[in-house]
């Protein structure tokens, strides 16, 4: 009998992984109070009218990398749990640097979650575009490195 | 670079391209072309369908061209009604928007799509050859049978007058006459071909299930994550 994972890498699966209840039960890195948060970079994608909509905040460290990456969503379970852990390998080893955040794509954070059924692919889309957007807004601020 | 909506474009054209697929070549209402960024797409929105939310379409002119084109396949509700406009029919869209492109100018480049994932690779194709035609490029296009190519003259017109430019169409669903290559796009064929792949970026286009597949291959080949861009739609 195949595990709940092994359902959820399928392409018919549609059960959430382990890992993905995981981090919608437990977000990561969640923002509920942005006014009394001074972040380096802010990004905002989607909207509620639209369906999900996606706020990602950033500190860059001295060395370039990110310290910390903070993030809110108006969205469903994979959006938040898509997000957590977008937002956890941003910082994880060290934080990652601007041009490797840059890169990270939506499989990269799927394949962590151990999988996502694909009606829900988008969900992990928007978190990397938000902290795409964030990363822009910090080169904004600070130039391409602080 | 926020996703602006709320954008008014008009109808120029409409060239069918293979059974149930369309482009639609657009401008602003005022006939100007927003700037654009070979890769980048964008949203439209059609509330007349009952539903606020939008669908992306990658753009698959080149930012040189005279009209702002997305290439669409009739395969539901929303395309079905894209594919049914008229020459002067306005739509609601965003201006164009994403970040699937490359931010080097000089990096060898590995295109792998399937099916209507060619839309930004054309834009991606054609501005190459005009822009930086010394950079080399490589398609890899999956589709299931010829009849499927789309944009085959362009493509096969590329790959002859442009040295730096190398096309590679797969077949899945029928035989492939030489030189193109029967069965499914994969990671050991790119890398073959690709001869040093250690500089390349590889962009990849096409289904949620495509893009998920190559993905995987290709990092299992070892390439590391972040060379690898990727582009998916929902198909089924």
């Amino acid at each position: 009998m195949k595990t709940n994972d092994q359902l959820c890498n399928d392409v018919t699966g549609w059960l959430y992984s382990d890992t993905v209840k995981d981090h919608f039960f437990h977000p990561r890195n969640i923002l509920l109070d942005e006014k009394n948060y001074e972040a380096d970079g802010v990004g905002v994608v989607g909207s509620p009218a639209c369906g999900d909509m996606m706020a990602v905040w950033i500190k860059v460290a001295d060395n370039g990398r990110i310290n910390e990456c903070m993030w809110r969503t108006f969205g469903c379970a994979s959006a938040i749990a898509s997000t957590s852990m977008m937002s956890l390998m941003a910082t994880e080893e060290g934080g990652m640097t601007l041009a490797r955040a840059k890169r990270m794509t939506p499989e990269a954070i799927i394949e962590r979650l151990g999988g996502l059924p694909d009606r829900k692919y988008h969900c992990s889309v928007l978190g990397h575009l938000a902290l795409r957007e964030a990363i822009q807004d910090y080169e904004e601020n600070y130039g391409a490195r602080k | 670079m926020a996703q602006e909506s709320n954008t008014r474009y008009v109808v120029r054209d409409i060239v069918a391209e293979t059974p149930g697929v369309s482009t639609l070549r657009l401008s602003l209402v005022n006939g100007s072309i927003p700037k654009y960024v070979p890769g980048q797409f964008i949203t439209v929105y059609a509330p007349e369908l009952g539903t606020p939310e939008g669908k992306a379409y990658s753009i698959s002119s080149a930012p040189h061209e005279k009209t702002l084109d997305i290439t669409v396949k009739d395969m539901g509700k929303f395309s079905h009604y894209l594919c049914s406009r008229k020459v002067g029919d306005e739509l609601e869209g965003s201006l164009p928007y994403g970040y699937f492109f490359s931010e080097s100018q000089t990096t060898p480049l590995a295109l792998i799509c399937g099916g209507i994932g060619i839309a930004p690779m054309r834009s991606m194709l054609i501005a190459a050859a005009r822009e930086t035609p010394r950079r080399n490029v490589a398609l890899f296009y999956s589709n299931r049978t010829a009849q499927d190519i789309v944009f085959k003259k362009t493509l096969d017109e590329l790959g002859e007058d442009t040295k730096n430019i190398k096309i590679f169409h797969f077949l899945t669903r029928e035989h492939a006459d030489p030189p193109a290559i029967n069965g499914r796009i994969n990671a050991k064929t790119i890398l073959e071909s690709l001869g040093d792949a250690q500089p390349a970026e590889f962009l990849l286009c096409g289904s949620i299930s495509f893009v998920r597949d190559l993905w995987r291959d290709l990092r299992a080949a070892g390439v590391p994550e972040e060379k690898i861009y990727t582009e998916a739609f929902f198909s089924h």
